[in-house]
């Protein structure tokens, strides 16, 4: 009897810790891990490198709300671009961005993801916490995502690697550059980066 | 336990579960009220301004403009220039505390009144670099293969523990300590003087400290940016932990004579620079400029490290 009662007290302690854990967080968990199991799926495949950061690059832009971002990194210095330098800023940075970030899946070696915690943010939006696991390494990498969602679709607004937030990172860089030597050149760099030029 | 006991604790439970439930549907409802609730960045915020993120009043305040500013936009004749002008207060309120805006504060925290010559430094270590350290490490990451530099890796990783313990000490972490001593001699003994690192794969993690981690853990702050050639980003905090641990703190370094030291040395800048390959090219290819990016990326990654437990 005892043991019994035992066990319903703690059902019943749990129960609360259950209904606050929201749908979001589920479904925040879920986005991540398969859009983890997307990529190394991608990674996996025996297609050309070529088609492979293609793959990559599209499944990048799909989930990840560069448009924000690149508002965001850009700043106060956003407010003054006027609508052409707007859009084609905005453009720009999302491939920049997008080239940034694919050449970290260059060298692929049976890593897998990890999901370990997700947090609620109060205001919906989530936190999932990961690690990679790296083949015959004992010390993984931790990446964590900010998710939103927009119309109930999941996106992801940050990227936190090792400790260094993707968009706090950006946001310092770009400033510094505007600051020192305006957007113009900022604008010539992002093209050059990007390869447009 | 008596049986009456238990059956309080159940009635009783069963009462905070229901009432948690409510609770949370609760909050659920009322979802504009959580708008201006506090992200876990606001903690990053400097202590004046944590205050007046969480008065109420404050909020309450902006809030009822908000409601005014949707209105105004239907009949803008109306504006008088009074609303107008709370209507930009909020904005730029709203700008100046939303969570991702809190963030901003990484970057506001970038002290660096000596750019300049940092960034002359960086331009000189950049120079280094090319001739002697990337060839070195090109060589060392050719010459030997992932399994020696394994070892070489965890045997410096091990010795850096005669780093680590002291410093725990300073902090007062006895139990990591311990733990750290523990770690060393599994390391020494069935990792072969500490050539196979063992313990990770016992579920021993490595906790690394340094005496600018002690410093800061006793309130002392990072202060002014630093890049120093071959050492790489710091601050003046850090550098001076770095010379401590070095100079007064490692036993390691009390043991070996000169000519050993430096191999030590030298070996460490090795191993580390050959591990950063890929990194540190990435930085300098793809951003846009790498003395910035470097800096917010260490600034961000030194103090996660030194919050840590």
């Amino acid at each position: 009897m005892r043991n019994i009662m035992k066990k319903l007290c703690l059902i019943f302690i749990l129960i609360p810790g259950l209904v606050f854990a929201s749908e979001n967080l589920v479904k925040g968990q879920d986005f991540i891990n398969q859009l983890s199991k997307d990529v190394i799926g991608i990674l996996e495949t025996k297609i050309s490198q070529h088609e492979k950061q293609e793959k990559l690059r599209s499944l990048f832009k799909k989930n990840v709300n560069t448009k924000w971002i690149g508002k965001f990194a850009l700043g106060k210095y956003f407010r003054n671009l006027n609508k052409e330098q707007k859009s084609q800023y905005l453009e720009l940075y999302s491939d920049f961005i997008t080239e940034n970030y694919i050449v970290h899946f260059k060298k692929f070696d049976n890593q897998y993801v990890n999901i370990l915690t997700s947090q609620d943010l109060d205001d919906g939006d989530i936190f999932v916490k990961t690690e990679i696991r790296q083949h015959n390494n004992p010390s993984p990498i931790k990446i964590d995502y900010l998710i939103r969602f927009e119309s109930g679709n999941p996106l992801i607004y940050d990227i936190v690697a090792e400790n260094v937030s993707l968009i706090a990172a950006q946001r310092s860089e770009f400033n510094s550059v505007v600051s020192n030597e305006g957007i113009d050149f900022l604008l010539d760099m992002l093209r050059k980066k990007v390869g447009k030029l | 336990m008596k049986k009456t006991q238990y059956y309080l604790i159940f009635i009783l439970s069963i009462f905070s579960s229901v009432s948690f439930a409510n609770l949370a549907h609760i909050n659920n409802r009322n979802s504009s009220a959580q708008e201006y609730r506090p992200g876990p960045y606001v903690a990053n915020l400097p202590y004046e301004m944590q205050k007046e993120y969480y008065m109420p009043q404050k909020i309450a305040e902006f809030q009822n403009v908000k409601d005014d500013s949707v209105d105004l936009k239907k009949d803008s004749d109306q504006k008088s220039s009074k609303q107008k002008e709370s209507a930009q207060n909020y904005e730029k309120y709203r700008l100046q505390y939303s969570k991702y805006e809190a963030k901003y504060v990484v970057e506001n925290e970038i002290f660096d009144p000596f750019e300049p010559v940092n960034r002359m430094s960086f331009a000189i270590h950049d120079v280094i670099d090319k001739v002697i350290l990337l060839p070195a490490a090109h060589a060392y990451d050719f010459v030997l293969p992932q399994f020696g530099k394994d070892i070489v890796n965890n045997f410096l990783t091990n010795l850096g523990i005669a780093v680590t313990v002291p410093n725990q000490l300073l902090q007062g972490k006895f139990d990591l300590a311990f733990e750290s001593v523990q770690r060393f001699l599994v390391n020494l003994t069935l990792g072969v003087f500490g050539m196979f690192d063992v313990a990770s794969y016992e579920q021993m993690p490595y906790h690394k400290e340094d005496f600018g981690k002690t410093l800061a853990f006793y309130g002392v702050p990072g202060g002014p940016y630093l890049f120093v050639p071959i050492l790489g980003p710091s601050n003046v905090r850090d550098l001076t932990g770095q010379y401590v641990d070095y100079d007064k703190i490692d036993p390691v370094k009390k043991k070996f004579d000169r000519a050993q030291n430096n191999q030590r040395k030298f070996a460490t800048g090795l191993n580390k620079r050959s591990q950063n390959i890929d990194f540190i090219d990435n930085i300098k290819t793809k951003s846009i400029d790498p003395y910035s990016k470097l800096r917010s990326l260490y600034i961000q990654n030194r103090k996660t490290i030194v919050k840590m437990k």
